[in-house]
């Protein structure tokens, strides 16, 4: 059950945080809530109840983290690099280098989004859930969800031009 | 077409992975090809679903597998001895200022159990206080600490008073019987 579940629980309060610390800790606390409930849990349900709970404890931690950002800085923006990189056949040095940069663009569009959004892109866009599984993993309406995913692409959309126009800019003035 | 627009751009996401009844996937497809406007944004959709697809999976370390494994024993042999977990780990600041607020008033109303220096920070005395007694006393202090909780949580800000509450609800409801 761990085994089964921990890359998925870990990976979005991964995404969410920005922190691998952070988001070792929520993961423990995840599944230490869940090893409480213990059998209350089925086994059909437990994958969605998972992410209810880190999604709670990514709001959680982002609502108690904004008042310390403003005394410690800005979460480790080198986090993303830990990840692994693609296996695919094309992965070569200047292909890793351009895939961190826009996996590190794409962390720093999501932090822009309010945690709740940021954890339903998450799940739908990077783990594949369907956005009615969502709504009823979150207890949300489908259309309040379908609301968020539309004004969080037109946000992240945002980010992201606001961004590669700032990349070409840097790019004309150096070159 | 205006109204008719936000309809469907409200349908693109599902209509992007696939996830749409026949019905609203023929409507969609129908006013698609018909709006250049909706094209537009169905490509950015398609874009965004790609980019934030292609965020390679993350592994969760062994040492935190490791760590649930061992919190998990702890808790385990913790129930098994008849002592609730001891988790202080989130005691922001904040919190443990309201604690140490929380243990000058157990001293009022706990004398014979509550630390004797209540000017420190002394988180472990409280957890003593609320675990180690017998069943009845624990059910008392369990009262005790949720009256000294609201006292104090009216001295503190908003945020503090959330994590006090969830720190202290952690060492009250911890338990054999508890959660
Ligand atoms: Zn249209």
């Amino acid at each position: 059950m761990l085994e089964e579940h921990r890359d998925r629980v870990y990976g979005h309060a991964l995404y969410c945080l920005r922190d691998p610390d952070d988001a070792a800790d929520l993961t423990q606390e995840a599944f230490l809530r869940l090893w409480r409930r213990g059998p209350e849990i089925d086994e059909p349900r437990l994958a969605a109840w998972l992410m209810r709970v880190v999604r709670n404890l990514c709001i959680d931690h982002v609502r108690r983290r904004r008042t310390v950002v403003v005394h410690f800085g800005r979460p480790d923006p080198d986090a993303l690099d830990q990840l692994p990189d693609g296996d695919g056949p094309d992965t070569g040095p200047s292909h890793g280098v351009a895939q961190q940069e826009s996996r590190r663009e794409m962390m720093a569009a999501l932090a822009t989004l309010p945690p709740e959004t940021r954890s339903i892109m998450l799940m739908h866009y990077w783990q594949g859930m369907k956005l009615h599984e969502i709504a009823t993993a979150l207890d949300l309406n489908l259309n309040s969800v379908k609301v968020r995913v539309h004004r969080a692409r037109k946000a992240l959309r945002a980010v992201l031009d606001e961004q590669a126009a700032e990349t070409a800019t840097a790019k004309r003035m150096n070159g | 077409m205006k109204k008719n627009c936000a309809t469907i751009e409200l349908l693109l996401a599902e209509y992007a992975s696939g996830d749409l009844a026949d019905a609203d996937r023929a409507l969609v497809t129908r006013h698609l090809a018909g709006c250049a406007a909706c094209r537009d944004e169905l490509a950015r959709e398609q874009r965004l679903r790609e980019q934030l697809g292609a965020l390679p999976p993350a592994v969760c370390p062994p040492a935190v597998t490791a760590a649930i494994r061992s919190a998990v024993r702890a808790e385990t042999a913790a129930r098994a001895a008849g002592r609730p977990r001891r988790r202080t780990r989130w005691i922001g600041a904040g919190a443990a200022l309201g604690l140490a607020a929380a243990a000058v008033l157990l001293v009022a109303v706990l004398p014979e159990r509550a630390p004797r220096s209540p000017g420190a920070v002394d988180v472990a005395s409280i957890d003593s206080v609320t675990i180690t007694d017998h069943d009845r006393d624990r059910a008392r202090a369990r009262r005790d600490v949720e009256w000294a909780l609201s006292y104090t949580a009216g001295i503190v800000d908003r945020t503090e008073k959330e994590s006090i509450a969830g720190v202290l609800r952690h060492l009250v409801t911890a338990g054999p019987s508890g959660s």
